[in-house]
């Protein structure tokens, strides 16, 4: 009675050795093993950049280290199957795998067996049927237990097509004097590969904003009385200022634009005039009244043109009330949509409050009454 | 083991709308407004409505949707249009979800716009919501071809307000040297000996400001200067200086006989009254409005000569006079 047997194969010196009779049945190797029976060293291993089915331009790192004799090394090759990493067993192509042979590359340079690239000729990229990598070079002589890396494929642009099947497979190692893969092997062993399935993690982020505009806390009414302690202009020659703020959070994508709609101080048909479309040096002649405003205060994250516009330095205050309204949503305070005068260039999850100053001074030829001036800010997110 | 990454909620994966807002002309609670809405649109190749759902409770299409309170869309008009075009506002559409309908055909892929005018704000101040949609068809429902949502907030008005007070600015001095009342020499005018020969002169300034909606009028009263008994008698006519008479009288404005006074000078425009406002004539009756104007007045200073002749037969003696100016607005 015959007995198939399967051995593991002596490496080393061209030579082969056959049993007969005696059945042994070595355990598949198992993760990145130490090579034995086969004749290189350990630190065998394939790093795959993802171990997805069917990825594509996966990048393997191959690493082993060469046997205990010095050989004229001219190829590795590698053989990658789906049944066993035992090199003289029949080899199953994982299904869906390829070398993609006709782009994939050496990435860099290899090292211990410097100089090797794809041998397009002798490989064999048949899918489902026969993935042989050889990777050829100018003969020459190796130092025995040299440790040999190869990175293969880029990530980006060349590399490996992953079996399209969850599972392990293998890679058989195997050097070789010849350039083209051919003739007796020098020293191989196997590797066991795997690809897994994804693991998908979702979660919800709700789009957001937070948007509040007061004079002391968020809450209150907002209104800012201007002038001496009654809220009088009671002097012609004083510039009077108070402050309002707002907070503003959002993760809109592209930022948030606030808007500020408003007017000069009206009284009837008596108006104070604004400072001045631009910043304008606050006046202490009793001839002259002005009315503006400024951002004394810019909040984390708030920027931009429009904040340096209304971005006055102390004692300068603007109001444009004049700039043509545009197609654009932009103009002046006065316009449909009012004028941006603060912007953030992004998400800005927390912020510190913006201060807006107004002043307002009276001229002696000011008539007499209350004027009020209201204000809207309007935030809008972009996401 | 791989993981993918997250993705925002609102959001197919590998599509979505983009660049998405809507801008308020007026975002306060319960206002009319008008409604840009900004968004892009992936091109796909049959776009025939788009969904605009506005709720209070959540951006997440996942979730039911809270119609926002006192929110109404359903009476705004579509005035324009841009990126992709053809749309008009379906009449499908509610207070609280637009659809804008068009004949479907391919998205240009490209930044679209709509302007709606006359949408009622919600009356909730807190964060709110809007979620995009677009579909094939052409009345928001079936196959959802892209999303996205955004967030919102109305807020209140912020009121500005002051109170200007009547201002009336007035002084009088023997010299101001400013144009406002900052810089006043005060004190009494002393016109030293008067002569038979010649005519004797001096002058008061006095400066006034006002924004009396309806002017101010300055007015003078006394007495023609005398000593005891024997007063000069005042000029009640606009007159000329004429030495050797016995003459009292002033005016407000630049002479050359006497060389005295000035013209009325700064910003304002009030001017003397006419019988005070005649070079090198002078006139005196207690109680005239010697200087007016019908509105508000920046500072205006005028000066005030008086002039003093006297006959042989004036009786001896220190003379004197007490005048005050009363200036009054008509607020």
């Amino acid at each position: 009675m015959k007995l198939k047997v399967t051995r593991l194969k002596r490496l080393v010196y061209g030579t082969a050795a056959l049993a007969i009779g005696a059945v042994a049945t070595l355990p598949a190797l198992l993760g990145q093993a130490s090579a034995a029976p086969y004749n290189i060293a350990p630190n065998r291993s394939i790093e795959m950049s993802s171990s997805a089915a069917s990825s594509t331009n996966t990048q393997y790192n191959v690493g082993f280290t060469t046997g205990v004799t010095t050989n004229t090394i001219g190829s590795v090759v590698i053989d990658f199957c789906s049944n066993s990493p035992i090199i003289g067993d029949s080899c199953t192509a994982p299904t869906g795998f390829s070398i993609n042979k006709a782009s994939l590359a050496v990435n860099g340079s290899s090292t211990g067996i410097t100089g090797l690239s794809v041998d397009t000729t002798n490989s064999t990229d048949t899918v489902n049927t026969t993935e042989h990598l050889v990777l050829t070079r100018t003969a020459g002589s190796i130092t025995a237990g040299t440790a040999v890396t190869v990175v293969l494929g880029n990530t980006t642009t060349n590399g490996f097509t992953n079996p399209s099947t969850v599972g392990t497979f293998y890679a058989r190692i195997s050097t070789y004097t010849a350039t083209d893969g051919s003739g007796t092997n020098l020293d191989a062993g196997g590797v066991p590969l795997a690809t897994t399935q994804s693991i998908t993690v979702t979660a919800k982020v709700q789009e957001t904003l937070t948007f509040c505009v007061y004079q002391t806390s968020c809450g209150d009414s907002g209104a800012v009385p201007l002038g001496d302690a009654n809220g009088v202009l009671s002097s012609t020659a004083t510039n009077y200022t108070n402050t309002s703020k707002f907070d503003l959070a959002s993760n809109a994508t592209t930022g948030v634009t606030v808007r500020l709609k408003g007017d000069v101080l009206k009284s009837g048909s008596n108006s104070i005039p604004t400072s001045g479309a631009t910043c304008t040096a606050d006046v202490t002649t009793a001839t002259t009244a002005q009315f503006g405003i400024r951002i004394s205060t810019a909040g984390t994250g708030v920027t931009g043109a429009q904040t340096n516009k209304y971005g006055c330095n102390s004692g300068f205050h603007a109001l444009d009330t004049s700039t043509a309204c545009g197609s654009n949503l932009e103009g002046n305070v006065t316009c449909t949509y009012g004028e941006p005068i603060a912007t953030t260039s992004g998400p800005q999850l927390a912020t510190t409050p913006t201060t807006m100053e107004y002043m307002a001074k009276a001229a002696t030829t000011t008539q007499a009454g209350i004027y009020t001036s209201t204000f809207n800010y309007i935030a809008t997110g972009k996401y | 083991m791989l993981l993918q990454p997250f993705k925002p909620a609102g959001a197919l994966p590998g599509s979505n709308i983009t660049e998405r807002s809507v801008e308020m002309s007026d975002n306060m609670p319960g206002h009319t407004s008008d409604y840009a809405l900004l968004l892009t649109i992936p091109t796909v190749p049959t776009l025939g409505s788009i969904k605009l759902e506005f709720c209070r409770n959540s951006p997440l299409y996942t979730e039911s949707c809270d119609p926002s309170t006192g929110l109404d869309l359903s009476g705004a008009t579509l005035t324009s249009q841009s990126g992709d075009t053809g749309f008009s506002i379906d009449p499908s559409t509610t207070a609280n979800t637009l659809i804008l309908t068009r004949t479907p055909g391919a998205s240009t892929g490209t930044a679209s716009r709509y302007i709606l005018h006359g949408v009622v704000n919600s009356t909730d101040t807190d964060t709110q919501y809007a979620r995009y949609s677009t579909y094939a068809s052409t009345d928001g429902s079936g196959t959802l071809l892209e999303k996205g949502a955004l967030a919102y907030v109305l807020n209140n008005e912020s009121s500005v307000s002051t109170e200007v007070p009547p201002y009336l600015d007035f002084c009088l001095g023997t010299i101001i040297n400013s144009t406002d009342c900052s810089d006043i020499s005060a004190g009494y005018l002393s016109l030293g000996d008067f002569s038979t020969t010649k005519a004797t002169s001096g002058t008061l300034q006095t400066v006034v400001g006002t924004n009396a909606a309806n002017g101010y009028m300055i007015s003078v009263d006394g007495n023609s200067m005398a000593s005891g008994a024997n007063a000069l008698p005042a000029l009640t006519v606009p007159t000329a200086s004429a030495p050797g008479n016995s003459q009292f009288g002033i005016n407000l404005r630049a002479n050359s006989s006497p060389q005295s006074g000035s013209d009325p000078a700064g910003a304002g425009a009030g001017s003397p009254t006419p019988d005070y406002n005649v070079p090198n004539k002078f006139t005196f009756r207690s109680g005239d409005v010697v200087a007016s104007k019908p509105t508000v007045e920046d500072y205006r200073k005028y000066t005030i000569t008086y002039l003093v002749n006297i006959s042989r037969s004036q009786p001896a003696g220190i003379y004197a006079g007490t005048y005050t100016y009363v200036a009054l607005g008509n607020f």
